[in-house]
């Protein structure tokens, strides 16, 4: 209904959102670590992100975006760090219950529930996440799976599970979205309608953040964008700003250099 | 011979799908091969043996108290252990040691509590009478554990197709992290199976004096060969395929004691090889990675 509402943070009443009375970010993190071995994934990264805000989360591969959504969906524990949803900590616990209190993510590679039907993916979701089944029907229309309901998972092509992978997630009603590489795979078109989709879902008052390496994507969505390399954060604000930024052309030039 | 063989065939074959269902219950949900879980059989059976001899309990009587023992003892392992490991930077190959040492510390206990002589229950525990089916007499134990192991994989098949937990415990099996991001408890779950799993060995233990001789602490180590190959004959990670494992398993077992006894000790080992060669997945891959 009011886009103009929700797009100013810590407003609007729509959604379940706790703590409007005070000033705290709808995602926190702050010094996340997470290592491999000896191998740093990620290195004291911090970032805010308000209600209806999409934050673009860029860097070379192995720069830590994809470690970043493991650690702040739980997918992956910490080593260092805290992640607090609405002013709340939610680093101590476990994946399921970060989902039950709005917190959820896709993935790169979806691993869609392979026996199921399409139906029954976003069912489950619906069920566990403790969302309640009646909003099954409308994440499959919105993620224009509907005519293939009762189509099993495992004969989805790579778009239609991407959206499947979307559509599991909105039926747990999330307040928070970490979307992990939605654009690589899809077409100019299917791009551009998943922006429009993404940035639909911003305006009724979901935050998200958004990994991705098409940067004409991330310039659809997002306003705000945060460069990262060896798990840190190199760069905050624009996109085009990024493209200009002497650090970030290094790193990226670097990549392909090397 | 032949009709003796085949109905011979299929008792055992239902008995030993039992013996593997635990097994290929926990690897489907929790990516571990329990190599404890002959022990646990081991353990089932001198349960089984216990309640015979101080309160003259049949092993059919003793289930009630093994279901509720072993579940719990599952989860108990589960939440001392696997959390734990899987927190590792290596939790495959930390959960071979671990069980390995499990399976080992298990044995050395059993001596030292049962010491190591073989014992047994005696099969007319069930009756004299011998069950006749097709002009073949059969002992009524082996009956007995047919049906008993029929009911527990239709148990099995309840659990996982009808209820709740099964639902999310499936979900577990065919995604684990997918199953995490839709709100469910991996832990609780994967702990129900374990438990699930350590109860199933421990009643198909309750059974093995009949089906596969007398019960000793060293008995675990074959049981958990002969489990992994019903459960990669049957398909690794799909349950009720290791009820055809254990048909595939049970059937040339009998043919091979029939027609060439001497070579039967071999079979674990040369159907596990020949599956390895030929169907490497499994007998139900194809369903399996669509399931």
């Amino acid at each position: 209904m009011s886009s103009e509402v929700s797009r100013v943070s810590g407003v609007s009443g729509i959604g379940r959102s706790a703590a409007l009375s005070d000033n705290a970010a709808r995602l926190e993190a702050s010094g996340l670590a997470k290592r491999f071995g000896g191998f740093r994934a990620l290195d004291g990264l911090s970032f805010r992100l308000e209600r209806g805000e999409i934050l673009g989360l860029m860097g070379p591969n192995g720069s830590g975006k994809t470690t970043t959504i493991n650690v702040v969906s739980g997918v992956y524990s910490a080593d260092g760090g805290e992640v607090c949803l609405d002013g709340k900590p939610v680093t101590a616990l476990a994946p399921h219950r970060r989902v039950r209190l709005g917190l959820n993510r896709t993935f790169q590679v979806p691993r869609p529930l392979r026996g199921l039907t399409v139906h029954q993916n976003v069912e489950v979701a619906a069920v566990y996440s403790g969302a309640g089944t009646d909003v099954v029907a409308q994440c499959l229309e919105w993620a224009e799976l509907a005519h293939l309901a009762g189509r099993r998972a495992s004969t989805l092509n790579n778009s239609q599970q991407k959206r499947l992978d979307l559509a599991r997630a909105l039926a747990t009603r999330p307040r928070v979205l970490l979307i992990d590489e939605m654009g690589a795979g899809l077409n100019p078109a299917e791009l551009e309608t998943m922006a429009h989709k993404l940035c639909a879902l911003a305006e009724q008052g979901v935050a998200l953040v958004v990994v991705e390496h098409v940067l004409g994507f991330l310039q659809m969505v997002s306003s705000r964008v945060i460069v990262m390399n060896a798990g840190r954060a190199i760069f905050e604000g624009t996109v085009a700003a990024a493209a200009e930024d002497p650090e970030v052309v290094r790193v990226f030039l670097g990549e392909r250099h090397h | 011979m032949l009709a003796y063989t085949l109905v011979g065939g299929l008792l055992f074959g239902l008995y030993f799908g039992l013996v593997a269902l635990g097994l290929n219950l926990v690897f489907g949900v929790m990516r571990l091969v329990n190599l404890a879980h002959g022990d646990f059989l081991m353990l089932g059976a001198f349960a089984a043996y216990w309640a015979y001899q101080l309160f003259g309990l049949t092993p059919v009587s003793a289930l009630a108290a093994e279901v509720v023992i072993f579940s719990a003892l599952g989860l108990a392992l589960y939440y001392a252990v696997v959390p734990r490991l899987l927190a590792s930077s290596d939790p495959e190959m930390l959960s071979f040691i671990l069980f390995f040492g499990l399976s080992q510390a298990l044995q050395a206990l059993a001596v030292i509590a049962f010491g190591n002589n073989p014992r047994s229950i005696p099969a007319t525990v069930f009756g004299r009478a011998p069950v006749r089916i097709l002009g073949q007499a059969f002992p009524a134990a082996w009956m007995v554990s047919g049906v008993v192991s029929v009911a527990l994989v239709l148990f099995v098949y309840l659990y996982l197709y009808h209820s709740r937990l099964g639902r999310a415990t499936r979900a577990v099996m065919s995604s684990r992290e997918e199953a995490m991001v839709s709100g469910i408890d991996v832990h609780r779950v994967s702990a129900a199976a374990l438990g699930v799993g350590l109860m199933l060995a421990a009643m198909a233990g309750a059974f093995s004096p009949f089906m596969l001789g007398s019960i000793e602490p060293g008995m675990g180590t074959a049981v958990t060969t002969v489990s992994f190959t019903v459960t990669v004959i049957g398909t690794l990670g799909e349950p009720l395929g290791t009820v055809l494992g254990g048909l595939v398993y049970g059937m040339s077992l009998m043919l091979m004691e029939s027609y060439l006894s001497s070579w039967a000790n071999l079979l674990p080992y040369l159907l596990l090889i020949a599956i390895m060669l030929v169907r490497p997945a499994g007998l139900l891959a194809r369903r399996a990675r669509y399931a």
